[in-house]
């Protein structure tokens, strides 16, 4: 039976690839790569049966995609070590800063790019609390880590980005 | 602490809106699944078309092989290498006898030397049996030849002192020759000669 010809399958897909996406982007922050990586999860999901699990489907889903992604990171900064093309890395980047972006008045690209430069370790449990589905033991149960680690990074998070976005507002408005 | 509940309020809201994909990404990725699913699904059927011939070869080549002779009880050996048997294998055995390789002394599990396995030769190592092609039809006598038909004739018509006479000299040719041992004396020198 091909994928399209799965009903069941077909509607996960639809169901859950946002969810999947959120996930992955947490760990590579790079759309392209998240988008390899989330067909990667579904692929992974649709060979081994794994996508039939019907209990606690998001938590599942998402400590899948977090390997696959971790798994994907691994072997791109393998390639990308040998590869010439490493001098791109030290280019200035297109995205604005969240200087700039506080300036421009869009507050929420400021508040994204300030994510995007948090530690990996409080980064992906901080956009997985994000998500309406899943709690601190779930979280913790996906990153292989205790419920109470999962608190502390959340917290430690949230603390570093109240203290950034606070100083770049005093800036902006001073 | 109003500014504390204004920064929250932003970063939850940011959060909400953290890694946004492109509109229509669930349609885009079943497609692009389908078309690698397909793919690879192609590659499997290229495996299986270049692997299933490859292995009916070897396994025809396995079955036309010629096989090696199975394993032998050392009571079987024993009873074909001590000469003609009363049992009804008998010809059974002398059939197997000819295809055989080198025969081997076993002696009866009484004696105090180990019983030698015919894939064995003096010193105890293993020999690769020689595989010969089984004959489907067992071989049938032929006719004897001139050498030997003039034999046949001489022993049914000869004298008894004729057959002696002829045993001897067969037995007179198949004897070592002895050959004495060599001595060369050498040459007196011309010195001794004069002396």
């Amino acid at each position: 039976m091909t994928i399209e010809a799965d009903p069941g399958f077909t509607a996960l897909v639809e169901r859950q690839s946002r969810f999947v996406f959120r996930v992955v982007y947490a760990v590579l922050l790079n759309s392209s790569d998240a988008e390899d990586a989330v067909q990667e999860t579904f692929l992974k999901l649709y060979r081994n049966h794994g996508w039939r699990q019907e209990e606690n489907e998001p938590a599942f889903l998402a400590r899948v995609a977090w390997r696959t992604a971790v798994d994907l990171r691994r072997r791109l900064s393998r390639s990308t070590e040998s590869d010439a093309s490493l001098a791109i890395d030290q280019m200035p980047s297109l995205q604005p800063s969240p200087e700039q972006a506080l300036t421009s008045a869009n507050e929420n690209a400021a508040v994204h790019a300030l994510i995007d430069s948090l530690a990996e370790e409080l980064r992906v449990p901080l956009v997985l609390s994000a998500m309406e589905e899943l709690n601190s033991r779930q979280i913790g149960e996906i990153l292989g880590i205790p419920e109470g680690t999962v608190r502390t990074r959340l917290q430690r998070a949230r603390q570093i980005l109240r203290e950034k976005l606070a100083s770049l507002m005093e800036t902006r408005y001073a | 602490m109003p500014e504390r509940d204004k920064i929250d309020q932003l970063i939850d809201s940011a959060l909400d809106g953290y890694a946004e994909p492109r509109a229509g990404l669930e349609q885009w990725m079943l497609a692009r699944m389908a078309t690698d699913a397909s793919r690879s699904s192609r590659r499997g059927w290229l495996l299986m078309a270049i692997a299933v011939p490859v292995f009916g070869a070897l396994m025809l080549m396995i079955y036309l092989a010629p096989r090696a002779p199975h394993a032998q009880p050392p009571s079987q050996i024993a009873s074909t290498s001590r000469g003609p048997s009363t049992t009804p294998s008998a010809e059974h055995s002398v059939g197997r006898l000819v295809t055989e390789p080198a025969p081997h002394v076993v002696q009866s599990s009484g004696s105090s030397h180990p019983i030698r396995h015919r894939d064995q030769d003096v010193d105890g190592h293993t020999n690769n049996p020689v595989t010969r092609p089984k004959e489907n039809i067992f071989p049938r006598p032929q006719p004897m030849t001139a050498e030997e038909q003039a034999m046949t004739r001489f022993a049914a018509e000869a004298s008894e002192s004729d057959r002696k006479a002829l045993i001897e000299a067969q037995r007179r040719v198949d004897e070592p020759l002895n050959i004495s041992a060599i001595s060369i004396v050498p040459l007196p020198s011309l010195e001794d000669k004069q002396n």
